[in-house]
């Protein structure tokens, strides 16, 4: 019966064509858009299993910007059971580096992340290996007391082509790089490490203000515990495990995905619309044909499965020609922008067949159905 | 032949069509007994009946009241799926236009009907090919309607209607498009049906040709029988 499909898909090349493109416009946007919101959840993800410490905020604050912490409160952070070290952090996204301008609003419309600036205490940093901003793999890290001194990530010395002792410009503030970090993820690497009390400057704290404080455990495996003693202890605290950070970020990051699939699943769905009316039309124009098939001894059901069959591979061309093309454009787009990951799992791209045969089935349901009315005779009497 | 039921039986025959605020009556009680191997033709003017006969004895179409016998089946009542295996199994349709799928070859229109319960193609495709020989088309297997003859697509109809070997043939004025040769052919072809293969065949047509050629004829006038004769 297939070979009878095939005839009729055939039979209206230009009609049929048309239908396709519909399914295919949609499935390519569903497959660009949760790519790269899968692969913004990956790079994110992958960063996050690299945090081994407590985060510690004002309780409430969103974004580091809107923590403010006083210094007082690292000795009784210290002496909290479990704790480490605690390392005091300024931090926030930079307007600008090099004459580059940048907002955090415009990076989530495709735009480039502002690099972030990060101030640190080089002493209590350098007392957990977990603490990696002033980690270098190249030239050396930041000394105490250093005021013109900065260490960069990866990202930042590669996007603006800088090597150790180059000079660099942020704020309207020049600084020599001493050393280049290197964590392995775009998302810790694309940052300016200053002295605290720079960072205190370019930032508008006074000395004794910071946006943060990192805290190492000394087991982590009780990070959550400790936590939870410092936010029971001290309740004008936020105290994140590393777990939880991740947890947030990604329900964050999966409500990104989801939105992503809802507004292109709109464009899907209009293309199963197409579908359903082209089908209708095969239906209408083939009146005849079906009363004869009727006549001759198909039964409602052969016809409906026919009618079906036919719908849903258009439906099915459609999204592979959709899958296809997506993933083109998306070798190209990363082609253009190496640091827009993506990620085309074989996952997403069974959900997006999937959803395509939906469509299919529910475009070419009422169509089927509607040949369940045509009388063999009828249909017979068209002549 | 007296102990085994007739091929058609039709009782009390009723079909009402409403046309405009009027209902008319297509067919009006009509009685019909065709004996197993009997060729009968049904004759009458045009509006006269006799399609709407063929569609109800063909399981094509629900009578307004009265019954329809196949056999020892009663079609009343049948569900549209029985009706379906019915015309499937044991009614071959021979149409006035043909009735073949323009996009379908010869060989894909013969064996259509039974395309959704064939398994294995090559023996249906053997068979399509066997009986489109008998019909004088067998160089033309692969050939669309649209490169055939009016007298060949005929053919290719009554080889449709003959894939299943049925027990009964319908034929909707089969000559009607055809010029009187080429007519004349095609009822020699349903008659040799009936005579070597003993198919009951009910032809409607307002061809005297085919009453000639028939074993009765019934002659229909608003949708009774008015007249019935033995050439």
């Amino acid at each position: 019966m297939l070979d009878l499909v095939f005839r009729n898909i055939a039979n209206r090349k230009g009609r049929t064509l048309l239908t396709i493109l519909g399914i295919t416009i949609g499935v390519m946007a569903i497959v660009i858009l949760v790519a790269m919101a899968d692969g913004l959840e990956g790079e994110v993800t992958q960063g996050l299993q690299r945090l081994h410490s407590v985060q510690v905020f004002k309780r409430g604050a969103l974004f580091p910007e809107n923590s403010r912490l006083s210094l007082s409160d690292m000795a009784t952070l210290e002496r909290i059971e479990g704790v480490r070290v605690v390392s005091p952090r300024v931090q926030r996204a930079l307007n600008s580096v090099e004459n580059a301008k940048y907002n955090l609003g415009g990076a989530f419309v495709g735009g480039e992340f502002p690099p972030q600036l990060t101030g640190i205490d080089p002493d209590t940093d350098s007392q957990s290996p977990y603490f990696t901003a002033n980690r270098v793999t190249l030239g050396r890290g930041l000394l105490p007391g250093e005021r013109g001194s900065i260490v960069v990530g990866k990202k930042v010395a590669t996007d603006f082509q800088k090597r150790v002792g180059n000079l660099i410009e942020a704020e309207g503030r020049t600084f020599r790089i001493v050393g280049i970090s290197d964590t392995g993820s775009d998302l810790f690497d694309n940052r300016i490490v200053v002295q605290l009390d720079v960072a205190q400057d370019m930032a508008g704290l006074d000395r004794q203000s910071v946006n943060l404080f990192l805290v190492d455990v000394r087991d982590p495996s009780e990070a959550e515990r400790v936590a939870k003693r410092i936010e029971l202890k001290m309740p004008h605290l936020e105290a994140r495990s590393p777990r939880e950070t991740t947890a947030q970020l990604s329900e964050i990051l999966s409500t990104v995905r989801t939105g992503a699939f809802a507004i292109t699943a709109i464009a899907a769905i209009v293309g199963g619309i197409g579908v359903a009316n082209t089908m209708l039309m095969n239906v209408l124009e083939r009146r005849r044909e079906i009363g004869v098939l009727k006549a001759v001894g198909w039964t409602n059901r052969e016809v409906m499965r026919t009618i079906l069959t036919e719908s849903i591979l258009v439906s099915l061309l459609g999204g592979l020609l959709g899958v296809a093309l997506g993933t083109a454009i998306l070798h190209g787009i990363h082609a253009i922008r190496p640091s827009l990951a993506y990620l085309l799992t074989p996952l997403l791209v069974a959900q997006v067949l999937a959803f395509a045969t939906l469509l299919g089935i529910l475009g070419g349901a009422y169509p089927a159905w509607s040949t369940t009315r045509i009388q063999p005779a009828e249909a017979l009497r068209y002549e | 032949m007296s102990d085994s039921p007739p091929m058609v039986r039709a009782r009390g025959l009723t079909k009402l069509y409403r046309v405009g605020t009027e209902m008319v009556h297509a067919l009006d009680h009509l009685d019909l007994e065709v004996p197993r191997g009997e060729f009968l033709a049904v004759l009458g003017t045009s509006g006269s009946g006799k399609s709407t006969l063929l569609h109800m004895l063909g399981a094509l179409d629900h009578p307004t009241s009265g019954e329809v016998w196949l056999d020892s089946t009663n079609l009343a009542g049948l569900r549209d799926r029985e009706l379906s295996r019915i015309r499937r199994t044991r009614i071959g349709f021979i149409f006035q236009t043909f009735n073949l799928i323009p996009t379908l070859t010869s060989l894909e229109n013969v064996t259509i009907p039974l395309l959704p319960v064939t398994r294995n193609r090559a023996p249906l495709r053997e068979r399509g090919r066997r009986l489109l020989e008998n019909v004088g088309l067998g160089d033309r297997l692969h050939h669309r309607p649209s490169q055939l003859s009016g007298g060949q697509r005929q053919r290719v109809a009554i080889a449709r209607a003959l894939i299943h070997q049925p027990a009964l043939v319908l034929a909707d004025e089969p000559t009607g498009n055809l010029d009187t040769r080429t007519g004349g052919e095609i009822l020699s072809l349903i008659h040799r049906l009936n005579r070597e293969q003993g198919t009951t065949i009910i032809v409607v047509s307002h061809n005297p040709q085919v009453a000639q050629r028939a074993d009765r004829a019934i002659h229909l006038r608003d949708g009774q029988i008015v007249r019935q004769e033995r050439p």
